[in-house]
C-alpha cells in the first residue's frame, strides 16, 4: 500500500538516497519542502542544478572548483614547492580551516582498496606524477590513517622515491585537548613512536 | 563475586523461575532434557552476554515466543548489582545494570564474569585450530579491550590483501600494489603474535600447576604456540614474517590465499612431552582443557580482582572419583554443577554443597 502520493513518495525516495540521511529524515525533509514557499523550492533546486553544471574538477589538482585552475592553484602567494597529498576535496576544507597550510594539494578521489576493486590506476596517482617538477621540494602524505589510506600511502611514497623530493607522512598522535588516560593503545603506540625533541 | 538470585522468563524450556543460589557449590541434578544444562546456559547469559551453545542468540527464546528475559542479582566487593537482559527475537539484546541501558562492554561492571566448562570443549584441544585461536585472542581480549582493534586491522588487511591475490591472477601487473599490504600485514600481525605469546605465557605456567595437583602424580603439561613464522625472538618476528610474505607470493597468489600468519598459527598441549591431540586418552585431553579453563580463571581473578564463577556442566561423570575430590575439594569460589545422579559427587563434597533438583523446565 503507498502512504503518499506519487510525487511525494518519488520525493522521499530520491532523498533517501543521499548520504546520512535514512528513511524519517526523508519524509522530514521533504514535508518541510512541501510547506516552502514556492519561491525557496525553486531557488533550492537552481542551487542544486548550478552546482552540478558549474562545478568541475581543478584540472592540476583534482578539487572541486567553479573556475579552472581553482582558486589555491591560482594563488600567487601560496607556497608553490610542496604538495599535500589527500584522499578526497573535503579534505582540503579540513585543512583550510587550519589557515597554517600554505602549499598546494593533490586529490586522489579515493584510496586503494582492493575489496572495492580500487587499485592505483582508479585514482589519481598519474596525474601526481605528472606534477612533480624539479620545482616541488617536499610531497606530504596525507591519507586517512586506516589500513587503505595507508596502503595509499606506503605505495606512493615508494613510487616517488627514485624521484628525488621530499616525502613526509602526516603524524599520528593524541587528538589535542584530549585525556592521554582515554587514548586507545594503538594510537598511544604511534603516538610515542613519532615522539618530538622539544 | 557471586550470582544470589536469578529470575528468568521464557529462556529456554523455562517459562518462569525465580531461584536463589549460594556463594559455593550449586548443584543441579535431575534426568536428562529436564532443563539442567539451560539454567546453566542462563547464568552464563547473564554473566558474559552469550549463549554457549546456540548458532544465533535467539535460540535461547523459548519456542514461539518474542522475548526471553534475565535478572540477575550478584554479590560482589563494591557492592551489589542488578543486571537485567532482554533478548528479542528480531532485534538486538537489551542490557541493563540497575536502570542505566548499556551499549558497550566497558560500561558494563568489570568484576561479573564466568568461566564455562562443558563435554564439548574437549573441542579445544581435538578440534580445528581456530577454536584455540579464538580461546587466546579473546582472553587477550577480555583483559585489554583494545587489542580488538590490532584483530579488527590485521582481519581487514587480510582480506584485503587475499582479494588483491584474486585480482592479481587475472591483472599481474598488480603485483606491484602488493608492498603496502605486506608490510601492514606483517606490523599488526607480530603485534598478535607478541601478543598471543605473553598471554600463552601466563596461561601455559598457570595450567602446568593446575595439571600438577589434578593428576597428583607431578606429570607434566606444556603448552606452546606454533607458527611458519620464527618468534624466537620478538624484535625479529615482523622482518620474518615479511621475508616469508614476500617468498611465499607465488604459491599465495596461486591460492588466491596468504598462506602464512597468525591467522594460520596454532597452539600445542604436550604431556610429559607428547602431544595431547594425538597421543593422550580422552581422559587427559580432557584433564587439559578443565586446566587451561581454571587457569582462565584465576588469570581473571588477577585481572579483575574478582573469581569468575564457574560453570561445569556434566563433567563429573567423565572424571575419576579421585579428580572430583581433587577438583571440587579446594574450592571456595561460587560453583555451579549439573549432574543426572548425585552419587557421581564425592560424599564430602556433597555435605557443604547446595542441591537443585530440576525437572521439566521447574525447579522441583
Amino acid at each position: 500500500m503507498a502512504y503518499y502520493a506519487e510525487p511525494l513518495d518519488r520525493l522521499i525516495g530520491e532523498l533517501s538516497r543521499l548520504p546520512g540521511i535514512g528513511p524519517k529524515t526523508a519524509q522530514r525533509l521533504a514535508f518541510y519542502i512541501l510547506k516552502m514557499s514556492k519561491d525557496r523550492v525553486e531557488s533550492l533546486a537552481d542551487a542544486i542544478l548550478q552546482a552540478k553544471e558549474l562545478i568541475t574538477y581543478c584540472s592540476i589538482c583534482g578539487n572541486f572548483t567553479d573556475v579552472d585552475p581553482c582558486s589555491i592553484c591560482q594563488t600567487p602567494y601560496r607556497d608553490k614547492n610542496t604538495i599535500m597529498v589527500v584522499e578526497d576535496p573535503k579534505d582540503i576544507v579540513a585543512m583550510e580551516k587550519t589557515r597554517d597550510y600554505k602549499g598546494l594539494y593533490h586529490v586522489l578521489h579515493g584510496a586503494i582498496s582492493p575489496l572495492e576493486g580500487i587499485g592505483p590506476d582508479d585514482i589519481k596517482i598519474k596525474e601526481l606524477l605528472a606534477r612533480i617538477t624539479p620545482e616541488i621540494k617536499e610531497i606530504i602524505l596525507a591519507t586517512n590513517p586506516n589500513v587503505e589510506g595507508e596502503a595509499t600511502a606506503m605505495y606512493l611514497a615508494k613510487l616517488l622515491k627514485p624521484l628525488d623530493v621530499k616525502v613526509t607522512r602526516i603524524a599520528y598522535g593524541i587528538p589535542m585537548g584530549g585525556d592521554l588516560e582515554y587514548a586507545d593503545e594503538v594510537t598511544l603506540t604511534k603516538a610515542l613512536e613519532g615522539r618530538q625533541k622539544i | 563475586m557471586y550470582l544470589y538470585n536469578l529470575r528468568l522468563y521464557d529462556f529456554r524450556n523455562f517459562l518462569e523461575l525465580d531461584i536463589g543460589f549460594k556463594n559455593g557449590i550449586n548443584i543441579f541434578y535431575g534426568d536428562n532434557a529436564q532443563g539442567k544444562t539451560n539454567l546453566l546456559e542462563a547464568i552464563y547469559f547473564i554473566t558474559e552476554l552469550k549463549a554457549t551453545r546456540a548458532f544465533r542468540e535467539q535460540e535461547v527464546i523459548r519456542y514461539d515466543q518474542p522475548l526471553a528475559f534475565l535478572k540477575g542479582l550478584f554479590s560482589t566487593k563494591a557492592g551489589d548489582i542488578d543486571r537485567q537482559v532482554t533478548i528479542y527475537r528480531n532485534r538486538k539484546k537489551e542490557v541493563k545494570e540497575g536502570e542505566n541501558k548499556k551499549s558497550r562492554w566497558s560500561e558494563l561492571d568489570p568484576s561479573i564474569s564466568a568461566v564455562y566448562f562443558s563435554p564439548e570443549d574437549i573441542d579445544l584441544v581435538k578440534g580445528e585450530p581456530s577454536l584455540r585461536r579464538k580461546f587466546i585472542d579473546n582472553l587477550i581480549y577480555r583483559i585489554r579491550p583494545s587489542f580488538y582493534k590490532y584483530l579488527q586491522g590485521y582481519q581487514r588487511v587480510l582480506t584485503q590483501r587475499n582479494t588483491l591475490l584474486k585480482t592479481i591472477k587475472v591483472k599481474p601487473g598488480m603485483t606491484k600494489t602488493l608492498d603496502p599490504w605486506d608490510e601492514q600485514l606483517s606490523e599488526l600481525g607480530s603485534q598478535l603474535i607478541n601478543e598471543r605469546l605473553k598471554m600463552l605465557q601466563r596461561i601455559s605456567s598457570l595450567s602446568q600447576d593446575y595439571f600438577k595437583t589434578f593428576t597428583n602424580k607431578g606429570n607434566d603439561l606444556r603448552i606452546s604456540y606454533r607458527s611458519e613464522i620464527d618468534f624466537s625472538n620478538p624484535e625479529r618476528i615482523k622482518a620474518d614474517y615479511k621475508n616469508k610474505l614476500i617468498s611465499n607470493r607465488e604459491k599465495d597468489i596461486n591460492r588466491s590465499f596468504t598462506s602464512i600468519g597468525p591467522h594460520r598459527d596454532d597452539i600445542d598441549f604436550f604431556i610429559d612431552g607428547k602431544n595431547v591431540k594425538y597421543y593422550a586418552s580422552q581422559g587427559q585431553q580432557r584433564l587439559t582443557v578443565l586446566c587451561l579453563k581454571f587457569a582462565q580463571r584465576n588469570l581473571l581473578y588477577t585481572e579483575k580482582g574478582e573469581y569468575p564463577i564457574l560453570l561445569l556442566d556434566d563433567v563429573m561423570s567423565e572424571l575419576d572419583i579421585h579428580r572430583r575430590q581433587l577438583i571440587l575439594g579446594q574450592e571456595n569460589h561460587q560453583v555451579f554443577i549439573t549432574t543426572t545422579d548425585l552419587k557421581f559427587i564425592p560424599e564430602e563434597i556433597l555435605e557443604k554443597s547446595f542441591l537443585y533438583p530440576i525437572k521439566a523446565g521447574t525447579l522441583g
